[in-house]
C-alpha cells in the first residue's frame, strides 16, 4: 500500500510532464486534420495516423540517405532522387490540409494516402535497387508499405487491390530492370552496406513499433468504450426491471397490507375485549397488580389497531380502493364534538385547548370519519410535542374564486419542526428525526395518512413552523366535497403515476373560479389529441374554466386514462397516430368502464355521421372556438347521467330544431340531437329515448323508413315536426305509430305535446295535434 | 332482570359482549345470524335486542325490519351496532325501526348508558 503510494509520488512530476508533452503532440497532429474528416471517429483516426507518420517518418527515411552520401564515393544523382522522394512525405500533411478546403475532403485523403504509399514503394524499391538489389537491407521497408497503405485506408476493398497491385508491378518493373539491364548497379560494395542495413532494419523496427503502439492505443480505448456502453445498457434494462418488479411489489404490498389488515383486527378486536373483561374482574376484586399488567396488555392492544388501521386506510388510499361516504356536517358540532374526544390527549401535557370559530361556519359536505381522523391526528400531535402550552382549534370559512372552502386549524407553542424536516413530514413512516420516534413514540404514518385522506376529499393539509415557537398544521376543504373515488387517489404519487406511466399531464387540484367551479364539484376533461400545442391550448382555456385537466397526446393512453380516471367528458381528435381515432371512439363506447362518458369528437375532418355512429355525443370541426367548446362541454357533462326525460332529435336542416332543442333543455330534458335518419336510427336503439322528435322540411321516404325502424322499441313516442314544404297531397303519409304537426311554428304548442306525450297523457284527441298546413 | 338477545355472526365478540352484559346482570340469548333472530325474538320476545349489521347473507337492517313487521316482536326495541358512524347508518336504523344505534368496536360504558335508557323508556311506556 505504501509502496504504492510512494510510487506514484515520484512518478507523479514526470507523469504530469508525459501529459502535457502528449497534449501538445495531440494538438499538433489533430491542426492538421481537416475539420471535415474529425467528425466521424474512424475516419479521424486514420488522418491522425497519416498525419503521424508523415510527420515522424521522414526523419527516419533520412538517417538512412544520410549513411549513404557518406557511404557512397559517388552519390549523384540516385542518393539525391531517394532524399527527395522521402522529403516528398513532408509536404503530405499540408497538401491535405490545403486541399481539402477546395474538394471533398475524403476524396482528398484518399488520393493522397494513395500517392503517398506509391512514393514509399518507389523510394523502397528504388533503394533497394541501387544498393544490392534484392539482398537490399531497404527492401524490409517494403512490408511497411501495406501495412500503412491500411491504416492510412482502412479495409476498403478497392484500395487493397490497388495497393497490392501497385506493390506488384512495382517488383515486376523492379524484376525486368534487373533482368534486361545488365543486374543491379553496384555503387557500393554489399559488404559496405552492413553498418546502412543495420541502421535502416533499426529505423523500419522504430517506425512500425511506433505506428503498432498507436494503433494499439486505439484499438484499447475502442474497446474500452465498447465495454462502457454495453455496461449502460445493462444497467438500464437492469433499472426497467427494477423499476417493473417494484411496481409489482407495490401492487402486492398494497393487496397483501389490505388483506393482512383485516386478519389482524379481530385477534386484536378479542385481545382488547377480553383484556377489557379481565380488568373489569381484576377491579372488582380488587387485585391491583393484575389491573396494572391488564391495563397494559389493553393499551397495547389499542396502540397495536390504530397501527392496523393507519395501515390499512393507508394501503387501501395507495391500491385505490379507499371510498369516500360524503355526508352534510354542521361544522360548529364537529369542531365541539372532535374538541371533547380530544380534550384528555390534550391535557395530558398540562396544555390548555383554545377553539376559535367564525359565525357563519355553516355546513361542510365531507366524509367526517376520514376528517375526524385527520384532525384528531393533528391535534394529538399538537398534544404530544408541546408541554405546558396552548394547542389552538380553529375554523373558519372562506371564499376562494367563487368556491368555498373550510379551512381547520391546528395550533401549538411546541418545541417546533426544522425548516429541513418539514419535506419529509408526510411521508409514510417518517417523523421528524430519529430521536423523535424513541422519545415521543407513534409510527410516522399518521401525518402521511391525514394529508392523503384530506387530498382525497379534494383538500390538502399544509403545515408552517419555527423552531421553538410552535407549529401550525391546516386542513382546507372544499365545503361541498364531490367524492373523487373515481380518480382512485388524487395523490402526488398516484398523479405522477400516471403522467410517467402514460405520459399524460394532470393539472394539479387547487380553489379556481369560473363556469364550472359555480357548480361546486369539480369536473375532469380528459383530452386526447396528437397535437402537444393543441393540448396546452385546451388545457389552459379549460383550466381556466376550473376543470381538472388530463391530457395525453396517445389515444391508447387515453383509452386506459379514461377507464382508470372516468372523467365526465372525453375531447378526442381522431387524427390520433398511434391507433385509429374513430377505433378509439368505438372502444370507448362499448366498454363498460367508458359507456357513458361523453366524447365530444373534433376533426379536420368533416364527417359528423361517422362520429355520431360510433357514439360521440358532439362533433366539432377543428379549428375549434373557444365559446362554442366550452358550451359543449359543459352542455354534455350536464347531459350525463341525466335521470329524466331522454329525447332523440333528428335534425335534418340543421336549424329549425334549434329552439325545440332548446325549449326541451329547458324542460329539464336530455337531449340528443342528430343530423340524419340512420344515425338516429343506430342512436335510438343504444340509447332508447322516451321522445323521438324529427324535425324535417318534408316527409321522404327516409322519414317513413325511420320511423317503421323504430317500431320494435317499446315505449317510445315519436313526434314529427313538418315544414311547409310538405304539401298536404304528398303520396306519402306519416305511419300511424307517431303524432304529427305540420308547419308547426307555436314552439309552445310542440312544447305541450311533447310533455303531453313524455307524460304519457294520451286522452287528448289526436286531432288536436294536428295543425293541418296553411294552403300557400 | 331484563332479557337481552344479542344478533352477532363472530364467535368471540358474542361471547365478550354475552359475558359482559351478563357480568351487569343482563339475561342474555343469544342469535348467531339474522333469520335466527328474527326468530328468536318472535319466540323468546326479549326485553331488548342488540342487532350486529354485518351479518351473513341477510343484515341486520333486513333482520330488524321482518322483527318489526311481526306484530309478536314489533314492541321490542331493537339497538343496531355498527362499524361506522356515517349519518346514514343513523338515518337507516331509524328508517327501520331501531330505537338507537351504536358502533363498533363496542365501547361498554356507553353501550350500557343506551341500553339502560332503552329499557327505562320501555318500561316508563309500558306503565
Amino acid at each position: 500500500m505504501s509502496a504504492s503510494a510512494n510510487r506514484y509520488e515520484k512518478g507523479r512530476v514526470p507523469t504530469m510532464r508525459a501529459q502535457k508533452l502528449n497534449r501538445a503532440f495531440n494538438g499538433f497532429i489533430d491542426s492538421w486534420v481537416p475539420a471535415k474528416l474529425m467528425n466521424d471517429r474512424n475516419s479521424a483516426q486514420r488522418v491522425r495516423m497519416f498525419v503521424i507518420s508523415h510527420t515522424l517518418g521522414p526523419f527516419l527515411g533520412q538517417t538512412i540517405t544520410l549513411a549513404l552520401l557518406l557511404l557512397d564515393p559517388e552519390p549523384t544523382p540516385h542518393v539525391y532522387v531517394l532524399a527527395g522522394s522521402i522529403t516528398l512525405f513532408c509536404i503530405f500533411p499540408p497538401a491535405l490540409k490545403i486541399s481539402s478546403r477546395f474538394f471533398d475532403a475524403h476524396m482528398c485523403y484518399s488520393v493522397l494516402a494513395l500517392l503517398s504509399v506509391m512514393n514509399l514503394i518507389f523510394a523502397v524499391l528504388w533503394g533497394s535497387y541501387h544498393y544490392a538489389g534484392i539482398s537490399s537491407p531497404f527492401l524490409v521497408w517494403l512490408l511497411v508499405v501495406p501495412l500503412l497503405a491500411f491504416f492510412y485506408l482502412g479495409s476498403n476493398p478497392v484500395a487493397r487491390n490497388f495497393v497490392f497491385g501497385m506493390t506488384g508491378s512495382g517488383l515486376v518493373v523492379f524484376y525486368l530492370l534487373y533482368q534486361f539491364g545488365g543486374g543491379f548497379p553496384e555503387h557500393v560494395e554489399s559488404s559496405a552496406l552492413v553498418p546502412i542495413g543495420i541502421i535502416s532494419i533499426i529505423c523500419a523496427m522504430a517506425y512500425v513499433t511506433m505506428m503498432a503502439v498507436y494503433y494499439a492505443n486505439v484499438v484499447d480505448s475502442q474497446s474500452e468504450l465498447l465495454a462502457e456502453i454495453e455496461r449502460h445498457q445493462s444497467t438500464t434494462t437492469q433499472l426497467l426491471e427494477a423499476k417493473e418488479e417494484a411496481e409489482r411489489a407495490n401492487g402486492a404490498k398494497s393487496d397483501f397490507l389490505a388483506k393482512m389488515s383485516h386478519e389482524l383486527r379481530t385477534p386484536l378486536n378479542a385481545v382488547i375485549g377480553y383484556s377489557e373483561m379481565l380488568l373489569e374482574d381484576a377491579e372488582i376484586d380488587g387485585r391491583g397488580e393484575d389491573s396494572a399488567d391488564l391495563k397494559k396488555i389493553n393499551s397495547a392492544g389499542k396502540h397495536l389497531l390504530a397501527l392496523v388501521s393507519e395501515v390499512l386506510d393507508l394501503s387501501k388510499i395507495e391500491a385505490g380502493k379507499m371510498e369516500l361516504y360524503t355526508e352534510e356536517v354542521d361544522l360548529d358540532s364537529f369542531v365541539s364534538e372532535v374538541a371533547s374526544t380530544c380534550r384528555q390527549i390534550i391535557a395530558k401535557n398540562a396544555n390548555e385547548l383554545v377553539i376559535r370559530r367564525s359565525s357563519d361556519l355553516g355546513r361542510l359536505e365531507c366524509d367526517a370519519t376520514k376528517l375526524r381522523q385527520a384532525l384528531l391526528n393533528l391535534l394529538s400531535n399538537a398534544a404530544k410535542f408541546t408541554e405546558n402550552g396552548r394547542v389552538i382549534l380553529s375554523a373558519r370559512r372562506e371564499r376562494i374564486d367563487n368556491r368555498d372552502w373550510v379551512k381547520i386549524e391546528v395550533q401549538d407553542t411546541g418545541i417546533g419542526i426544522a425548516p429541513d424536516q418539514i419535506g419529509n413530514l408526510f411521508r409514510n413512516f417518517s417523523q421528524a428525526t430519529p430521536s423523535i420516534s424513541s422519545k415521543f413514540g407513534g409510527t410516522g404514518l399518521g401525518l402521511s395518512l391525514s394529508q392523503k385522506l384530506c387530498r382525497f376529499m379534494g383538500g390538502d393539509i399544509t403545515v408552517e413552523s419555527t423552531m421553538g415557537v410552535g407549529t401550525t398544521f391546516t386542513i382546507i376543504l372544499p365545503a361541498t366535497t364531490r367524492a373523487l373515488a373515481a380518480v382512485s387517489t388524487p395523490s402526488e404519487e398516484t398523479v405522477s403515476q400516471i403522467q410517467s406511466e402514460v405520459s399524460a399531464k394532470v393539472t394539479p387540484l387547487e380553489p379556481a373560479g369560473g363556469r364550472n367551479g359555480q357548480d361546486g364539484p369539480m369536473q375532469t376533461i380528459l383530452v386526447i389529441d396528437p397535437d402537444p400545442s393543441a393540448l396546452e391550448i385546451m388545457e389552459r382555456s379549460l383550466q381556466k374554466e376550473s376543470y381538472r385537466v388530463v391530457t395525453t397526446e396517445r389515444a391508447k393512453d387515453g383509452l386506459e386514462i379514461a377507464q382508470t380516471l372516468k372523467p365526465d367528458a372525453i375531447i378526442l381528435d381522431v387524427a390520433v397516430s398511434d391507433m385509429d381515432g374513430w377505433e378509439a371512439l368505438g372502444s370507448l363506447g362499448s366498454q363498460d368502464d367508458t359507456a357513458d362518458i361523453p366524447v365530444i369528437v373534433q376533426s379536420i375532418i368533416d364527417d359528423p355521421r361517422k362520429g355520431y355512429q360510433l357514439g360521440a355525443a358532439a362533433f366539432l370541426v377543428k379549428p375549434v372556438d373557444r365559446e362554442p367548446l366550452l358550451e359543449t362541454i359543459s352542455q354534455v357533462c350536464d347531459e350525463a347521467g341525466f335521470p329524466g326525460n331522454e329525447v332523440l332529435v333528428i335534425d335534418d336542416d340543421g336549424t329549425a330544431s334549434r329552439s325545440t332543442v332548446t325549449a326541451a333543455r329547458e324542460a329539464g330534458w336530455h337531449v340528443t340531437v342528430v343530423p340524419d335518419f340512420g344515425i338516429g336510427l343506430t342512436r335510438a336503439h343504444q340509447v332508447q329515448p322516451d321522445l323521438v322528435i324529427v324535425d324535417s322540411d318534408s316527409i321522404s321516404a327516409g322519414l317513413i323508413a325511420f320511423i317503421n325502424g323504430l317500431k320494435d322499441l317499446e315505449g317510445i313516442s315519436i313526434l314529427v315536426l313538418v315544414g311547409s314544404e310538405a304539401a298536404p297531397t304528398s303520396t306519402l303519409s306519416i305511419p300511424r305509430t307517431a303524432k304529427s304537426i305540420f308547419n308547426a311554428s307555436d314552439r309552445d304548442d310542440i312544447r305541450a305535446t311533447a310533455l303531453s306525450m313524455l307524460t304519457r297523457t294520451d286522452d287528448l284527441p289526436e286531432e288536436s295535434y294536428k295543425k293541418e298546413a296553411a294552403h300557400g | 332482570m331484563a332479557e337481552i338477545l344479542l344478533v352477532e355472526d363472530n364467535e368471540m365478540n358474542r361471547d365478550m359482549l354475552g359475558r359482559r352484559l351478563e357480568r351487569r346482570g343482563y339475561s342474555v340469548i343469544f342469535a348467531v345470524d339474522g333469520p335466527g333472530g328474527v326468530a328468536a325474538a318472535k319466540e323468546k320476545r326479549p326485553d331488548l335486542i342488540l342487532m350486529d349489521i354485518a351479518l351473513g347473507q341477510m343484515d341486520g337492517w333486513e333482520a330488524t325490519r321482518l322483527i318489526k313487521s311481526d306484530p309478536d316482536s314489533m314492541s321490542i326495541p331493537v339497538i343496531a351496532l355498527t362499524a361506522h358512524a356515517l349519518s346514514s347508518d343513523r338515518e337507516r336504523s331509524a328508517q327501520v325501526g331501531c330505537i338507537d344505534f351504536d358502533t363498533k368496536p363496542i365501547d361498554m360504558p356507553r353501550l350500557l348508558r343506551k341500553i339502560e335508557a332503552c329499557l327505562e323508556g320501555r318500561s316508563v311506556s309500558a306503565a
